[in-house]
């Protein structure tokens, strides 16, 4: 089933892509991306004057000798990235295959964060407990696959919006925040405002189904809201149609204003276009994957 | 079980629009989705009415409210007084006495029955009405009439008959117009009470006058000749029950000039009596009040001078038959002897068989035997001459044994075989050749009714015919009177005419009139029977004695009451359905 969900073959092509992030906070733990902080890698970053205090292995005794003053040479650092990818259980993820394209999108950002020696974890829930994963270095990646790919299909009735930030851990550089964005857009703003205390680097891709985006119906229907099970009885016509498309994009306008507004990111994803697609060219085109 | 208010068979529509609210109602085809959020939204928009959408969401619920309570209604059967035998004949008994003329502010009695007959009719629009009009004859003036243009015109056609109205023999003749079927009857009248009210298996309704009237009545009014003129006696009677005050104006009926005028006062429920003395002479008088009540028709009252026949006075030496006869025909009867029966005889008829007073009374006499030669026996059959006498009674079949000689010079109109039986003198006298015990002629019924045509040719030989009651049908009988007989009024004013003497019919409406036959012209006059003068109001009332459909109604009432407790439950049931549940969206 690992296989098939997320073929090596696949992963492979993933291989050249890391992640991009702007965010200063890194991790504590070395790692491969450099960071802007001077460090212990072998890369000259700058020389400064000794202050008291400094580590005398530091001084660079060449140009102490030729200059008379002690420096300081300071090689740049490299840091490890931590990456969270949080998973919407909520039960809508579940039908018109989203949860599938939900959790090759999640193998795969995993896949390419582990491949750069970052720590990458995992959060979602179900109805008993929530699920947390983390796991470092490029070793792990079939375990994280392994691991997504056994998260049973979600039944979660909860809000996403209200549960969302219990499972998210500390000190995180990079979070990816998988939903289908089909809440209030007053319960998104409310997460938001937290997420920015979280991480200052979130990016939210909102994943839709083709039947969202084109629904064929005809006649007199009854729409059960999976989650609430609440009804809608809408006798379809061109009208109402267009209402719904009215309805939607103003939804999604709404939100992206919102994560404007609060410095997140946001990538439509549809599950027609497939997750090779988003990762390796939508995600490049807004510079979140290099 | 029946159904007999099938007129709410439209009631049906109700749970009929339930059945197809379930019927057409929408079938939404279930498809779950992620989310219906947009949806929601959308359905939003197209409901703007918030009561709408309530509408919407209880419609079952108050449809079937309304069901149930339109049953229960139905159930509760429901009525309008005036609608309450809506399917049934009506007849409109109108009273048309006199006494409707009655009313305050110059509003009679009658015009605000006409008024409520409209009413009524209007009401029950398309139902055969049937008008009955009351007097010694109640007369149906249209029969299960449903053309309501024809009601309504015969209603603006209605008027007073004057004629006492004789209740019982209208609902009488209701009655058996209606024969088994169940009618509506509606009485309009001044006053009736209910003991008056034949049983019937009808409902009646009886709209009476509830308001009393002030009434001044001319009880009597008479008129004697005497040598210095005429004197006229009015008795008067206050009805009501304050004093009242007025002008009597005594008048010749004929040239209607004034002859003697006085004013009067009379207690409350009293009567007066005035006497005017030494007014001129003239063959007709009138009386009038002049006085402010309520009724004005009793105001006024007529005599005809010489009209009155004081009675009879009998030979004592007569059979009792004769006198029994006599007072058969309702003539105040007196017996005497010899001489003593014609002091004191004025106007009256004498009845004898002393030959003496043929030529020595004044007036003609009607002689019973002879007391003068002894009688024969006789031979053969009673056979009439075409003589006034015997136009009403028939004496063919009578058998006489013994008769008396004729007088020769009297013209003979009945015989027996050969022989003379009864002969009449130029002067009008009437001769029977026999005595009651020598003929069964007392036996027949011819005997009073000829006793009677005797006083009315009597009184015939003057000027009068008489007086009559309003609208009163009495044979007219007199020497001078053959074939048609006209009527006019003392205007000389055409009213009507008769074929026959004994068709004749008075007019209706008190007063003076001519009847002319021929040459001869004679006057009669019509009074207010003494009934119709006095004025009574009662309370209107509903007699419901229709025994059979009061115990149908009782069973109804039965059933309705064994499905309000199921309905009660269901309505229980279904509320709280509705409350636990409401409707899924």
């Amino acid at each position: 089933m690992t296989k098939e969900l997320f073929p090596n073959k696949l992963a492979n092509r993933l291989s050249s892509l890391s992640i991009i992030t702007k965010s200063g906070r890194l991790g504590h733990h070395k790692g491969t991306h450099r960071s802007r902080k001077t460090g212990a890698s072998l890369d000259f970053s700058d020389f400064r004057e000794y202050h008291p205090g400094d580590d005398l292995r530091h001084i660079d005794w060449n140009v102490y000798a030729r200059t008379g003053q002690p420096f300081i040479k300071q090689f740049l650092d490299e840091q490890e990235m931590r990456v969270h990818i949080i998973l919407d259980p909520t039960k809508s993820m579940g039908i018109d295959g989203k949860w599938e394209f939900t959790q090759k999108l999640a193998i795969g950002l995993a896949q390419i964060a582990l491949k750069s020696g970052d720590t990458v974890s995992i959060s979602t829930w179900n109805n008993e407990r929530d699920i947390f994963f983390r796991k470092k270095g490029a070793m792990q990646r079939a375990s994280v696959t392994k691991f997504i790919s056994s998260i049973e299909t979600p039944s979660s009735v909860d809000f996403f919006t209200d549960n969302a930030l219990r499972t998210i851990p500390k000190a995180v550089t990079v979070l990816f925040v998988l939903t289908d964005g089909l809440e209030e857009p007053g319960k998104w703003e409310h997460l938001f405002k937290r997420l920015r205390g979280v991480c200052s680097d979130v990016r939210l891709i909102t994943i839709h189904s083709k039947e969202e985006e084109l629904p064929v119906f005809e006649g007199d229907i009854r729409f059960v809201d999976v989650e609430s099970e609440d009804g809608v009885e809408v006798t379809i016509t061109n009208h109402s149609v267009g209402q719904y498309h009215l309805e939607k994009e103003a939804h999604e306008a709404h939100l992206e204003i919102l994560a404007r507004k609060y410095g997140i990111s946001l990538l439509r994803a549809q599950v027609s276009e497939g997750v090779m697609e988003i990762l390796t060219k939508k995600m490049r085109r807004v510079r979140w994957l290099d | 079980m029946g159904f007999d208010k099938l007129i709410f068979g439209w009631a049906a529509l109700f749970p009929i629009a339930v059945l197809l609210y379930y019927f057409f109602r929408k079938r939404f085809e279930a498809h779950t989705i992620s989310s219906t959020l947009f949806w929601e939204q959308s359905m939003r928009e197209t409901m703007v009415s918030p009561y709408l959408k309530k509408l919407q969401k209880n419609a079952l619920f108050y449809l079937q409210m309304a069901a149930l309570l339109l049953l229960l209604f139905i159930l509760l059967g429901p009525f309008i007084n005036k609608e309450e035998l809506s399917n049934t004949d009506t007849i409109i008994i109108v009273d048309t006495s006199a006494s409707m003329l009655a009313g305050k502010k110059g509003q009679s009695i009658f015009e605000n029955h006409r008024v409520a007959i409209n009413e009524l009719v209007n009401n029950r629009v398309g139902q055969p009405i049937t008008i009955i009009t009351t007097g010694k004859e109640p007369t149906a003036i249209i029969r299960e009439e449903t053309d309501f243009g024809i009601i309504i015109k015969t209603i603006e056609n209605l008027d007073v008959t004057y004629e006492q109205e004789y209740m019982e023999r209208a609902i009488e003749f209701a009655y058996s117009i209606s024969l088994d079927k169940e009618v509506d009857i509606q009485i309009f009248t001044d006053s009736l009470d209910r003991t008056d009210i034949p049983e019937g298996k009808s409902s009646l309704t009886v709209n009476a006058s509830e308001v009393a009237h002030e009434n001044v009545s001319i009880d009597k009014f008479g008129v004697i000749k005497t040598p210095d003129g005429i004197e006229a006696i009015t008795k008067i009677y206050n009805y009501s029950e304050k004093d009242m005050a007025g002008t009597m104006v005594i008048k010749d009926a004929l040239t209607n000039t004034k002859l003697a005028e006085k004013e009067f006062e009379v207690e409350g429920l009293k009567e007066l009596l005035t006497t005017f003395k030494d007014l001129p002479i003239s063959p007709a008088i009138s009386v009038e009040l002049i006085i402010k009540d309520d009724y004005i028709v009793d105001n006024v009252a007529f005599a005809i001078l010489g009209s009155e026949t004081a009675g009879a006075v009998i030979d004592g030496k007569l059979h009792e038959l004769v006198k029994k006869a006599f007072e058969a025909v309702d003539l105040p009867v007196t017996t005497g002897i010899g001489n003593d029966l014609l002091s004191g005889s004025e106007g009256s008829i004498i009845v004898t068989n002393d030959v003496l007073l043929l030529g020595t009374s004044p007036e003609p006499i009607i002689l019973i035997g002879r007391n003068d030669v002894k009688s024969k026996l006789a031979k053969g059959t009673v056979t009439s001459t075409r003589d006034p006498l015997f136009t009403i009674a028939d004496i063919d079949d009578v058998y006489v044994g013994e008769v008396y000689p004729p007088f020769e010079s009297f013209k003979t109109i009945a015989f027996v075989g050969e022989d003379p039986f009864i002969q009449r003198s130029d002067r009008g006298d009437l001769v029977i050749l026999s005595d009651i015990e020598m003929t069964d002629w007392p036996l027949h019924p011819s005997f009073p009714l000829f006793i009677w045509s005797s006083v009315e040719l009597h009184l015939s030989e003057g000027k009068t015919l008489g007086s009559f009651t309003p609208n009163e049908r009495k044979a007219v009988v007199g020497s001078e009177i053959n074939g048609e007989i006209e009527v006019y009024t003392v205007e000389d004013e055409y009213l009507m005419s008769f074929e026959k003497p004994s068709g004749f019919v008075a007019p209706v409406q008190p007063g003076i009139y001519v009847a002319r036959s021929g040459e001869t012209e004679k006057l009669l006059s019509v009074q207010l029977e003494s009934v119709e003068k006095e004025l009574s109001e009662s309370e209107s009332f509903q007699i419901r004695n229709l025994s059979g459909e009061e115990e149908i109604k009782s069973g109804k009432w039965m059933i309705g009451k064994l499905f309000i407790i199921p309905i009660i439950l269901l309505m229980l049931i279904e509320w709280e359905v509705q409350r636990r549940r409401g409707y899924p969206n």
